[in-house]
């Protein structure tokens, strides 16, 4: 993954001296984006209250989200972000930086889903839109997130758990290509998204087994269009 | 007489599976690459029994494991497993062990359930600590239920132990059954009940009828997935022996047994892999008394308390050669000053897959 480019906010933030933006200037932007977008911006003033950043960084803050809220990012995507920067006491400049980062990452997911054809459904799914931004993050490339993305299109409330298994799959140390190509099989089954998880199960098993991984995931591909359940899948490739 | 007697059920069994099968998928067998690992451990024993002082025993085994499956259109899976290990330890001279096994087991369709039918061998030609050297034919048929979250499976099991420098041969027929309820990966629980009767063909007859027994065994446990690399499991089991006969050999007459084991396998990267288990069984005799140290009958029956740990870990680069690191340690505690002991091991092993 590339390195990020060193951001507007971060530069600002790593400028000498304290911040530059008067406290009236960041008063009067976060009460702008309350106007604006009432319940969220409550939201996020209800939230940059409980912090002990300056007002200057608020309203540096409040600034990225009238941003991310005029590119169509809801506010709630980024909260979450904020409240763990604030949680975590980060320093205001890694803080904004994350947040401008936040931004992009967002942007660049639903430019990926949107880009799918039948796309716009992850988008609509606030939480497999994060999703798809959180891999992007993980430092996944746009081509495998797009792949997931795309073979799940019949199936979007089970993306997520795709799309953590597939990360689960890739950090046990498997390659990306039979990784996904397991993933599609599975979103190709009957099998519930909930019980995905169960594939590791079968892959420490068949450690145990001795059996080599690459092997396993032949059986898995083969089965997986007869399974019904991760235990038929357990007995068809690894039992007796 | 004996051997025509061990010959029987198990070969009989597995002769006659493996024309069932022929005759229900013919030619629709899709072969799988038989698997093969060999095994060479090396490593230290130190152990305590009756009080004596600690003795340490160098020991190394080696072990082949092979296995074949394949896939019968239709959907079932027919498989050949054997294993084989050899090891000993040095106590003034070499002293070694033996252990094989072989399974042919099948699980065919049979509706919207599953079929299973095994046969087997178990063996020692030399013994084992625990074992003098048998052979040991054994059969499963079994119905497995498909589904989630209920699962159930009603076995008939049953076994010949045939032991021909001691006169503990055992035959076993067993029913059981158990529930699985498993509503998410990550935890489910598993119930069992197994009934099982006894024949000991070697015993003195009691009144008239032969030696016999009933076995009744009752099993719970939970089990699941932490994250995503993370196994564990918790079992507790108990059961009742009730026997016609006490002859004062160690295995006859009526006891009763509670017991309970835990396993944790961590598996975080597909090169690494940690297991840890342990166990306490408590084990009490109804009839067998506890004797003293001077070898007299105490007054009390005897009761003893079994508790273990083991660990594993073993690292690969390339998933065929895996480098192994093994220790365990066990304890016995019984109030026959005979039954106790302790020990603790440590190996160092190294296993390639073919």
């Amino acid at each position: 993954m590339s390195q990020p480019t060193l951001s507007g906010a971060e530069r600002m933030a790593r400028a000498a001296g304290p911040m530059r933006v008067p406290r009236r200037t960041a008063a009067l932007a976060v009460f702008l984006l309350a106007a604006l977008l009432p319940l969220n911006a409550q939201s996020l003033e209800s939230v940059l209250s409980r912090s002990r950043y300056s007002p200057e960084v608020r309203g540096e803050v409040g600034r990225l989200f009238q941003e991310a809220g005029q590119r169509g990012i809801p506010v709630e995507m980024l909260l979450p972000r904020l409240e763990e920067g604030i949680a975590k006491k980060v320093p205001a400049a890694r803080l904004l930086a994350v947040l401008e980062r936040e931004q992009e990452l967002l942007l660049q997911a639903r430019s990926l889903l949107s880009g799918l054809d039948g796309g716009e459904k992850l988008v609509r799914d606030r939480a497999s839109w994060a999703r798809a931004a959180n891999l992007l993050a993980a430092g996944y490339a746009g081509d495998e997130v797009a792949e997931l993305a795309r073979a799940s299109l019949n199936r979007t409330e089970d993306f997520r758990p795709a799309a953590s298994l597939y990360v689960s799959l890739r950090g046990w140390g498997l390659l990306a290509g039979p990784a996904l190509e397991l993933v599609r099989g599975l979103l190709a089954s009957p099998i519930s998204g909930e019980r995905f998880p169960g594939i590791m199960e079968l892959f420490i098993e068949g450690r145990r087994l001795r059996l080599q991984p690459e092997t396993l995931i032949q059986r898995l591909l083969e089965q997986l269009p007869q399974a019904r359940t991760i235990e038929e899948l357990r007995r068809m490739c690894l039992q007796p | 007489m004996k051997n025509s007697r061990i010959g029987g059920p198990g070969l009989c069994l597995a002769a006659g599976l493996a024309l069932g099968l022929g005759f229900w998928a013919p030619g629709a067998a899709e072969a799988e690459e038989p698997l093969l690992i060999l095994g060479l451990t090396g490593g230290s024993y130190v152990s305590s029994t009756e009080g004596s002082p600690p003795a340490l025993f160098p020991e190394a085994q080696v072990s082949a494991i092979s296995s074949w499956r394949a896939v019968l259109a239709g959907g079932g899976v027919v498989s050949l497993n054997a294993a084989s290990r050899l090891w000993g330890y040095w106590d003034a001279g070499a002293i070694l062990h033996d252990k094989e096994n072989l399974v042919l087991e099948a699980l065919l369709p049979a509706g919207s359930s599953t079929l299973l039918l095994a046969a087997g061998l178990d063996g020692s030609a030399l013994g084992t600590v625990e074992e003098a050297p048998h052979v040991q034919p054994d059969w499963r048929l079994g119905l497995r239920t498909p589904g989630e979250p209920w699962r159930a499976e009603l076995q008939l099991k049953g076994h010949y132990l045939y032991e021909p420098q001691d006169i503990e041969d055992v035959l076993y027929q067993a029913a059981r059954a158990s529930l699985t309820y498993d509503p998410s990966i990550r935890w489910g629980l598993v119930t069992a009940l197994e009934a099982g009767w006894e024949y000991r063909p070697e015993y003195p007859a009691v009144d008239g009828l032969p030696a016999q027994g009933v076995i009744l065994r009752a099993e719970a446990g939970l089990e699941g997935l932490l994250g995503y690399f993370l196994e564990w499991s918790l079992r507790s089991y108990g059961g009742l022996h009730l026997a016609n006969s006490y002859t004062g050999i160690p295995e006859s007459g009526s006891s009763w047994f509670l017991a309970a084991e835990g396993d944790l396998s961590w598996s975080p990267h597909r090169q690494v892999s940690l297991h840890l288990g342990g166990f306490a069984r408590y084990d009490s005799w109804l009839q067998r008394q506890a004797l003293t140290s001077g070898g007299t009958p105490s007054g009390q029956t005897l009761y003893a308390l079994s508790l273990g740990l083991d660990g594993r870990a073993d690292w690969t680069p390339d998933g065929r050669l895996f480098l192994l690191v093994e220790g365990s340690a066990a304890r016995r505690l019984a109030n026959d000053p005979a039954e106790e002991r302790w020990s603790l091991s440590a190996e160092l092993g190294v296993e390639y897959s073919f």
